[in-house]
Formats: structure tokens, sequence, C-alpha cells
């Protein structure tokens, strides 16, 4: 247990926060998101683009997908630690999604900045 | 010696036999939500950025979406976000030590459960 001046979570307490603090960001932005959606009306191509143009909406479903690679990351590695029992396929696996999962953010970048 | 005996240790793994406490129904399905929507996301984006392209390529998801089978793995998401996102608070209440004990943890599990195919069934409403 850490104690002392300032408590800086590391390993594991800090992967628990950031789990909850994600898992939060997500659901509330995908509530202000489809909220927004519904009261917008997006109509077609046309709409569909301009209103994901939008700074506010771009950056918003950039938050979105960025917090959704870091929430997957620590709940997937969970899953392979607990499955997947050969120890260097263990860390293969892991290394694997880890690109795929940064990989996956860095696309969501390009996508959104390339309306 | 002792690893031996560890290994030979009689051990019932036949899923089909073992009888699951309703709040671990609750906690596997939070894993096997979380699982496929990790696998849907490469998916999702894809849809994303082709949405984004021509006009033509937006039409043609649309058309694409308006299948019934298509309707039915969306819902199927829907629901995996969902199921997620209620088991993902239901374990905020338990962090916080809310709903401890085996009553309450049976009332969760439950509020998740009917819950989650209620806001299911409600999207699914609006899907068609």
């Amino acid at each position: 247990m850490v104690t002392g001046k300032g408590f800086i979570p590391r390993y594991g307490a800090r992967r628990w926060l950031v789990q909850r603090l994600t898992g939060l960001v997500i659901a509330a932005l995908v509530m202000f998101l489809s909220m927004a959606y519904q009261l917008t009306h997006p109509d077609g191509f046309e709409g569909w683009k301009s209103w994901l143009a939008s700074n506010t909406i771009r950056l918003a479903f950039l938050l979105l997908l960025i917090s959704l690679c870091v929430h997957a990351w620590i709940g997937i590695r969970d899953v392979l630690i607990d499955y997947v029992k050969p120890e260097r396929v263990s860390l293969l696996t892991r290394k694997i999604v880890a690109l795929t999962l940064i990989g996956e953010a860095l696309w969501a970048v390009k996508i959104l900045w390339s309306i | 010696m002792r690893k031996k005996n560890i290994r030979s240790r009689p051990k019932n793994l036949n899923l089909m036999t073992i009888r699951l406490p309703l709040p671990a129904l609750v906690s596997i399905l939070h894993r096997v939500s979380g699982v496929l929507l990790f696998l849907a996301l490469p998916l999702l984006l894809l849809v994303l950025q082709r949405s984004l392209t021509t006009a033509e390529n937006y039409r043609s998801l649309t058309a694409m979406f308006s299948h019934p089978f298509s309707k039915l793995l969306l819902l199927l998401l829907v629901w995996a976000f969902i199921h997620h996102l209620l088991a993902g608070i239901r374990h905020l209440a338990m962090d916080a030590h809310w709903g401890a004990g085996l009553a309450n943890a049976r009332l969760s599990s439950k509020a998740v459960l009917v819950l989650g195919l209620l806001f299911t069934m409600l999207a699914g409403v609006k899907l068609w």
C-alpha cells in the first residue's frame, strides 16, 4: 500500500483507476453523441459528413475511440493472461493486441481528421 | 512431489454440468461482451471510414444495414455494449461497497440482466 506525500498509483492500482475512468468517459460520450445525433437529425451522406466535421462532434468521437482503445487494452490483457498459459505465446499475443489497439487509435485519428 | 499432487487432483471442467450462480453469469457475460466489442471495433472503424468517403458508399452501407441479418448482428453488438456497461456500473457499485452481500448481489445481477434485455429491446424497436 502506497503511503507518504501524494498517492500516485502504479501498476495494478493505476490500471484499475484508468479502467474505471475510461469506462465512465466512454459511457458519457456515447450518451452525449447519441443525444446529439437524435437532436440534430443529420440527413443522408452530406448531413452525416457535416455533422461529423463539426469540431465538437469530432473531438467527442476521437476521445471516445481513444478511451475505447485504452479501456479495451486493460480488459483484453486480463483475458489473455487468464487464458493463454504458455509464457512466450502469452507475451506475444499481448504485444499483438497492444499494437492492434494503438493502430486502431491512430486509424481513428486519421478517419476523423480527413473529413 | 508437491507439483505431482496438484496435477493429479480431480477436477470437473465439464461446463455442461456446472450450475452457474446468477452473479457468475453476469460476470462471464461481462467478459464475453467485452471481447465481442473488441473484435467488432475494427469492423466499426471500417464502416465509419467507408461512410465518409462517397455518397455512393454511404448509400450502399445504409442498404447493407437495412438487411434483417445485419440488423440482428447490430442488435447483438448493442446488447453487448449495454450489458457490458450495466455490469460495469455494477462493478463500480461494488467498488463503493454498495450492494454487498449475497441477496444484494443477486438483486443487482437480475437488474443488470433484465435492464440489459429491456434496453436492447428498445434499441431493437428503434432499429426496426
